[in-house]
């Protein structure tokens, strides 16, 4: 059915309702549709901006820090959200607002530095196994094959908590474990494009294959490669918080919504405002990364064009 | 089908190699020792003999060679942190509890995400879609050791409907030896086998057998059957003497938790497989249900029941089978937490203790034990779909 609709639109320049036809225009066009999406992706937009500038202005206008600990000794200890704390304090006398805050700056700079890592291996990696084919490709793809089927979380676990910790081992440690998949799209991607016409007109013209493979290849591929990157970063907050749960991940007196998630897990019966509001932040991050990631897939999907 | 299972059973046992070596090195060549801990200070002398009462004065190559040797006797050594019980039986007491949260956990998502997945991508863009999507997104935006204390919170403590932690033991038995696991091993596999046969290994073998009975299907199941059965206590008569041989045990003690005390942690720990089975089942389920062949059965004039079920629901499913590989990986790191949560003494507390104990021969052995168990289940995963999507065997 689909594909009948296809020909129609493009043997019909009446049928099609927008002006461009470059795909990425379309995709654009039928993600700004997808409302959930959208208001994801301000949700996004929100959070970075309030973890970016929210510490500063506190600090500014209160002085309060995420390691802020009131020298008075009356109030060492957790206050309910008045109007001087608008997220309380915690038993140390911090305040949750700014803790909260800047734990959002950590959560989402483990997650974009991983993804980040993750990205630049895997899109190497894959892009090189899949452009020279054959037994490089082989061997790349059966490597990648046997590092699939290792226990990672075990190893991480044993990594961070026999090293010591540190945010740069999280990250390599992190990032190492998301590349393999990201590896996999892209060589199939390239496998896809990689002997049409204007590859060979750039083999033509005598270009190396490190040009021909970044300049011509990865810019043709970045669809997939983008959905699948915005998936990995929830992925990755969320190992980020699974490892802060068990206390191998951001140390004390720093804070990410892992740290505090956990910590206020724990205390939730007392103090529930400890947990409420680095759960929110964290689940509504998580869920509007989501909700962006399936958008964006469903916008790329050619399926999704009729 | 059989080449196939061999060449990955031939790939198998590097990895676990590789594993066993990785993890090794990565624990030996860490700073710190088992006995040297904040604010106590051993003094050397009997840190010396503490080392050579372990072995852990040796050069590292032959320690490595030493615990290689021991692992493949099924040896994994003793405890530091719990001197008077060694690796086997921790691992023997510990696996039963978490095996069947596990197990139970997977239980309860492939039913709830296999029948809401189905339902969602039957009646698509309904309000049992809308539900299940928002089921799916919020099981992987919520992190478990948040749904955990949540639920305990309202089923705990304040509808008192369940206990809150720990497990309730309904009965102990044990330790069994380990002639009890391999019985219990080898029951397992002939169930499988006969499986197989029934399923589809079973056109290879019948064509081998169908001479001697003339065609006649139901002796050669039978023939089949038994020379099975026979391989098997061969296997196992085999095996006896070779693990009897150092007098290593694998004492492995039943302890059936009671299903009450071990509905939360299912719970808890299946979330996160409810949201990806269910998402799969329901974009698997959209694409079939648009294919030629189920618009055919529908002209056959099958009921829907058997549309859905029998012809639609086989091909849906497919992407849920090859999840499961990374959802028993998966299915451990949650274990780790939810046994954090409930204060269980399960294989994963174990593990992050040893962890952060340095109790090298516990953690080594975790490691090894789960990892062998895990390739091992990804190898039946990979058969079983192998099975069930016929290409996959032909590829390469």
């Amino acid at each position: 059915m689909s594909s009948q609709v296809k020909t129609i639109r493009y043997d019909n320049p009446q049928m099609s309702n927008d002006t461009g036809n470059s795909p990425w225009k379309n995709a654009w066009q039928r993600l700004l549709k997808n409302k959930i999406a959208v208001a994801g992706g301000l949700l996004i937009i929100l959070m970075i901006v309030a973890s970016l500038l929210g510490p500063v202005v506190i600090k500014a206008l209160t002085g309060y820090t995420y390691d802020y600990i009131p020298s008075d000794k009356s109030l060492i200890r957790a206050m309910p959200p008045d109007w001087h704390h608008w997220m309380g304090t915690d038993d140390l006398g911090r305040d949750m607002m700014a803790r909260v805050l800047y734990g959002g700056r950590i959560s989402l700079m483990v997650g974009l530095v991983a993804t980040l890592i993750s990205l630049v291996i895997g899109v190497t990696y894959g892009a090189i196994a899949g452009y020279f084919g054959g037994k490089t490709d082989n061997i790349m793809m059966r490597a990648v094959d046997v590092l699939y089927s290792l226990p990672y979380i075990i190893l991480v676990v044993i990594l961070l908590a026999l090293f010591n910790r540190s945010l740069l081992l999280l990250f390599v440690a992190l990032g190492a474990i998301s590349w393999l998949t990201m590896a996999r799209i892209v060589r199939g991607q390239v496998l896809a494009i990689k002997n049409q016409e204007f590859i060979e007109a750039a083999r033509a013209l005598g270009l190396p294959s490190s040009t021909i493979i970044f300049r011509h290849i990865v810019p043709n591929i970045l669809g997939p490669v983008i959905v699948y990157a915005t998936l990995t970063v929830p992925t990755v907050m969320l190992e980020e918080a699974f490892l802060s749960f068990l206390g191998l991940g951001v140390q004390a007196p720093l804070s990410s919504w892992g740290v505090l998630a956990a910590d206020g897990a724990q205390k939730m019966v007392i103090w529930p405002w400890l947990l409420i509001f680095a759960v929110a932040a964290l689940s509504l991050t998580l869920f509007s990364l989501n909700a962006v990631g399936d958008g964006l897939r469903d916008a790329f999907d050619p399926q999704n064009a009729a | 089908m059989i080449r196939f299972i061999f060449r990955r059973l031939a790939v198998m046992g590097p990895m676990v190699l590789l594993v066993l070596t990785i993890s090794f090195f990565l624990v030996r060549l860490a700073p710190g020792n088992p006995f040297t801990r904040e604010g106590r200070q051993l003094p050397d002398s009997v840190l010396k003999n503490l080392n050579e009462k372990y072995g852990l004065d040796e050069p590292l190559y032959k320690q490595y060679a030493n615990w290689i040797g021991r692992v493949l006797h099924f040896d994994f050594g003793p405890s530091i942190k719990y001197p008077d019980r060694n690796v086997n039986e921790i691992i023997g007491e510990s696996i039963t509890v978490s095996a069947s949260i596990g197990i139970f956990a997977y239980f309860i998502a492939l039913l709830v995400g296999l029948s809401g997945g189905v339902l969602a991508g039957y009646k698509k863009n309904s309000w049992a879609d809308y539900l299940s999507s928002t089921v799916s997104v919020l099981g992987v935006s919520v992190p478990n050791f948040i749904l955990g204390p949540l639920l305990v919170l309202v089923f705990s403590l304040t509808l008192y409907w369940l206990p809150p932690a720990r497990i309730e033991w309904l009965a102990i038995a044990g330790p069994i030896d380990l002639h009890w696991l391999i019985v219990i091993f080898s029951v397992v596999v002939i169930a499988i086998y006969i499986a197989l046969v029934y399923l589809g290994l079973g056109g290879v073998l019948l064509r081998i057998v169908s001479p001697l009975t003339h065609g006649n299907k139901k002796i050669s199941y039978a023939i089949l059957g038994s020379t099975g059965l026979a391989g098997l206590f061969v296997i196992v008569f085999l095996l006896r003497p070779y693990l009897h041989w150092q007098g290593v045990s694998f004492p492995l003690s039943i302890k059936i938790p009671s299903l009450r005390s071990i509905i939360l942690p299912a719970v808890t720990l299946s979330a996160v497989y409810i949201a990806y089975i269910m998402r799969l089942t329901r974009s698997g389920m959209v694409e079939t249900l648009g294919r030629d062949y189920i618009r055919t059965a529908r002209a056959k004039g099958l009921s829907e029941r058997r549309v859905i079920f029998v012809h639609a629901l086989r091909g849906a499913v497919l992407p849920v089978v090859s999840f499961t590989g990374p959802a028993l990986a998966g299915l451990i790191g949650g274990t780790v937490v939810v046994e954090k949560i409930f204060a269980i003494p399960g294989l994963g507390s174990y593990f992050i203790n040893a962890a952060f104990n340095r109790d090298y021969f516990l953690l080594l052995g975790i490691t090894a034990f789960v990892s062998t168990l895990l390739m091992l289940m990804n190898l039946l995963v990979d058969i079983t779909y192998a099975i069930i999507d016929p290409r996959i065997r032909f590829e390469r």
